[in-house]
């Protein structure tokens, strides 16, 4: 059963368990839920794909609320599920709206594909919106090429974003992958940094990559000086990314012109890299 | 004669490394003798730092041919800017 309010504020705060030791049938129960972050619905949806992967039943109850099933219909939870697990579409509308529908990613074809779709979704709305295009491009194309890089799990990685118009207007990105998680990847080449907080730190870094070429690794720092650069002082908006790898976590946090990193509090240790990265109009 | 490379025969936007390598290296199985290349970005609409460093940073870097890139975006244009320079420690005009 998935509690009330489960699915929302960073979508993180629910009993998603990936353990073999589940038995089967694995029934989600969604109907109880309310709204729901983009990470919610990338956790939801690659906890069925994990457990499905290993031969486990698994069984879906779609939300009570209409608005709530058109919402996770939109961002294509059930989307190539077998019949059993797809939701009857009801008529009313959400007021949060899929900008991307979720997506596996598997081959770098496909990171190349979400990219521009999430622009071009971008680029459809209203002029508030389509300001946020360009750094936006940026964060997809890069945080997705190192989900899919760095990831190297048989499942890949998953995307999804929304935004939300009403008394604040969003965009929220969401990408999981369940690969060895940014602190490996980066004690590849340097061993020394055996905090994972520390190494995801490390990692936003120019030039700090776990391929060992000195050149690369500037994928975290291009997006957020492109973030600074485009959202902050052009749009007016405030940007968050959130990392959680391992036992590591750190939230940056870009606003009025300031970049202000902190370690956040990891709940869980989780394995492989979920970054959500959030857009603010202020 | 220079050869010209038109980026629009692949693509509207370019996100990723691998896809820069494929590129790279189909660009220079086509250079056949000639050390110029006009690499023409008209109708690309975005490119990715990682891109911009993979293609055309490290074309400008390994100096096998002689870049230039013409019909760049102001964005295009940007980010090949800054991917070129940091690899290069050169600031060159896109």
């Amino acid at each position: 059963m998935l509690r009330q309010g489960s699915g929302g504020a960073d979508g993180y705060r629910n009993n998603l368990l990936l353990e073999h030791h589940l038995k089967p049938p694995i029934i989600v129960d969604a109907s109880t839920l309310g709204p729901c972050h983009p990470m919610f619905v990338v956790r939801l949806r690659l906890f069925i794909d994990w457990h499905l992967a290993a031969g486990r039943e698994v069984r879906f109850v779609p939300p009570d609320d209409a608005v709530l099933a058109q919402h996770l219909d939109s961002m294509g939870l059930t989307e190539g599920l077998p019949a059993s697990m797809t939701m009857a579409l009801p008529s009313r509308k959400s007021s949060s709206s899929a900008l991307l529908p979720i997506r596996r990613l598997v081959t770098h074809n496909d990171v190349e594909d979400v990219s521009l779709a999430a622009t071009e979704a971008l680029g459809q709305l209203a002029r508030e919106f389509v300001v946020w295009s360009d750094p936006v491009y940026m964060a997809v194309s890069e945080l997705c090429s190192n989900a899919l890089q760095h990831g190297r799990d048989a499942l890949g990685a998953y995307v999804a974003a929304d935004r939300i118009e009403g008394e604040s207007r969003l965009f929220r990105l969401a990408i999981a992958d369940l690969g060895i998680g940014i602190p490996e990847h980066i004690r590849a080449h340097h061993p020394e940094w055996q905090d994972d907080t520390a190494a995801i730190v490390r990692a936003l870094q120019r030039g700090v990559s776990g391929t060992g070429d000195p050149q690369r690794g500037n994928g975290f720092a291009e997006v957020l000086d492109d973030a600074m650069k485009k959202l902050l002082v052009r749009a007016k908006s405030a940007v968050e990314l959130d990392i959680r790898s391992s036992k590591g976590r750190v939230v940056v946090d870009l606003l009025d012109g300031r970049q202000d990193a902190r370690a956040g509090r990891v709940e869980n240790p989780r394995r492989g890299t979920w970054i959500t990265y959030t857009v603010t109009a202020v | 004669m220079a050869l010209i490379f038109t980026l629009s025969d692949f693509g509207r936007a370019f996100a990723t490394r691998e896809r820069a390598a494929e590129l790279r290296n189909e660009l220079l199985s086509r250079v056949d003798g000639s050390r110029e290349v006009i690499v023409d970005f008209s109708g690309v609409v975005n490119v990715s730092y990682s891109f911009a460093d993979e293609f055309l940073a490290k074309l400008h870097a390994d100096q096998t041919v002689r870049v230039h890139a013409r019909n760049l975006a102001p964005r295009v244009a940007e980010i090949a800017e800054r991917a070129i320079e940091r690899r290069t420690g050169n600031p060159v005009a896109c």
